[in-house]
């Protein structure tokens, strides 16, 4: 005697089977895409993000534009709070960071009026920026726009150095920022680094006259700091 | 099997371009990626990426709405008309049924998305006088994810006859398919194992819409390779079957 299955457990047994096959195509995806951000967010952000859905990068520019007119009235507290939003709802969209971070570290120390707050302001930039850098490991901008802060705020050319460095490691990184390493060995007075870093740099783009001159003429200034240190020597 | 398929989906199509919501929605979704050409004033240096977030988002917006308007009434339709007695009394299998009419749904929301995605490949056009391949990729995906969106309101139709039910339910799902990404990193840090493989289950069974999600990329410039397109399309076709044998689950003794 025959046993009759009935008709809907195969279907449930291929549905179940598909589901594994989803679960694994769901992996093969995150290998592309990654974890997504870990958003540190409050609640009511967290509900403004469910109740946006796909929308968040209409919200975003929406928000940019009215960042823009703060910043064109001097609103710069406003514009501030307004591009931790547009962060929050865009965090791979590196301008953002960028701009956000630039207008921290060099435009609102300009309104400080001590040197304590100015300092402070810089210091949120930079924090800024390495948070950026924590959404967005794989772009050299934010490591560059972190290391200029180093370097032309600080003065702390260790860990510019250590940052210039990162950015260059990306092969679409400006060719600036090879050159900007060699400045802050230069600046810190590491003159014997600094040419070493030059002659390095020669060898890169043989064929471009523009960037030949400034690598002769750098060789140059530097070969006569390493003279003029070892007299003193 | 495949005639009596292409007859029912080809009606469903045509009895569904007769309807004036879907046009209200086509109308709205143009005006609006038109539009973005004249925020772009506003911040010059974001002009491209107004225009992209824009399009892209409308496209996706308007065309969710037109899937789930248009498939989540399907079969509640059918039944308040009575029709599907008469169609079902004839040799028409229930499956073949659900088929033709998802196909007629998908081939509704296909012909809107066209039209938008025209548009909006005409606006990128006129501005850059180039068409990426990423953003091609990216509107391929968004159209997945309308089937998949599709495939849920034909089967959520198939469990209740509620038209403003289906259409709630299918949005909401919608609205959470688009954040079960951060489900994985609730389950990576609960410590309890079950807790842990519960929200995995559930991670895996809720839709994930943020796979076909190729919008911020297309924004940010960042390198899409083709494989990646073809496994979120696999993900689309196995997650819209699943829904299909689910339907065909409850629908299978239904009484009319």
């Amino acid at each position: 005697m025959l046993l009759r299955i009935p008709a809907k457990i195969p279907l449930s047994i291929t549905i179940i089977v598909l589901f594994f096959i989803l679960f694994f195509l769901q992996n093969q995806i995150l290998s592309y895409r990654g974890l997504p951000p870990k958003l540190v967010i409050k609640p009511g952000e967290f509900a403004i993000l469910v109740a946006l859905g796909g929308l968040r990068g209409v919200a975003a520019d929406l928000l940019y534009l009215k960042a823009d007119e703060f910043w064109q009235q001097g609103k710069w507290k406003e514009m501030l709070s307004l591009y931790r939003a547009i962060t929050i709802l865009q965090p791979r969209y590196v301008d953002y960071w960028s701009l956000a971070g630039f207008h921290l570290a060099w435009s609102l120390p300009f309104t400080a009026k001590t040197a304590e707050e100015k300092q402070k302001y810089i210091q949120q930039g930079i924090d800024f920026f390495k948070e950026g850098i924590s959404y967005n490991p794989d772009v050299y901008k934010l490591y560059f726009d972190l290391a200029f802060i180093y370097d032309h705020k600080f003065s702390q050319y260790d860990e510019a150095i250590k940052w210039y460095k990162k950015a260059a490691e990306f092969p679409d990184h400006i060719p600036y920022i090879d050159r900007a390493v060699a400045h802050c060995l230069r600046k810190k007075g590491d003159f014997k680094g600094a040419y070493e870093e030059w002659q390095r740099l020669k060898k890169l783009y043989p064929e471009d006259k523009d960037y030949q001159e400034i690598v002769a003429l750098n060789l140059k200034i530097v070969e006569e700091e390493l003279k003029k240190s070892g007299k003193r020597q | 099997m495949f005639l009596k398929v292409w007859a029912l989906a080809n009606n469903t199509f045509k009895e569904g371009i007769r309807r004036r919501i879907l046009y209200v929605f086509l109308i709205a979704s143009v005006a609006i990626i038109l539009s973005s050409h004249f925020f772009n004033f506003l911040a010059p240096s974001e002009e491209l990426k107004i225009t992209l977030d824009m399009g892209l988002a409308s496209i996706l917006f308007f065309g969710a709405l037109i899937a789930i308007f248009s498939c989540g009434e399907l079969i509640p339709r059918e039944i308040e008309r009575q029709t599907i007695a008469t169609i079902l009394s004839k040799p028409v299998k229930r499956s073949e049924f659900l088929l033709g009419k998802f196909l007629g749904g998908v081939l509704l929301v296909f012909l809107n998305f066209l039209l938008m995605s025209v548009v909006f490949l005409f606006l990128v056009y006129f501005k850059e006088k180039f068409i990426s391949l990423n953003l091609i990729k990216a509107l391929i995906l968004t159209f997945w994810e309308l089937v998949v969106l599709s495939s849920i309101a034909i089967c959520l139709s198939t469990l209740s006859s509620t038209p403003a039910f289906n259409v709630t339910v299918t949005f909401s799902i919608y609205v959470v398919g688009h954040l079960t990404d951060y489900l994985i990193h609730i389950a990576r840090q609960t410590e309890n194992l079950f807790v842990s493989l519960f929200i995995l289950i559930i991670y895996t069974i809720l839709p994930n819409f943020n796979n076909f999600n190729l919008r911020d990329k297309v924004v940010e410039g960042f390198f899409i390779p083709n494989l990646e397109v073809v496994k979120v399309s696999l993900y689309g076709l196995v997650y819209a079957v699943i829904m299909l044998g689910l339907s065909h689950f409850f629908f299978k003794d239904k009484e009319f």
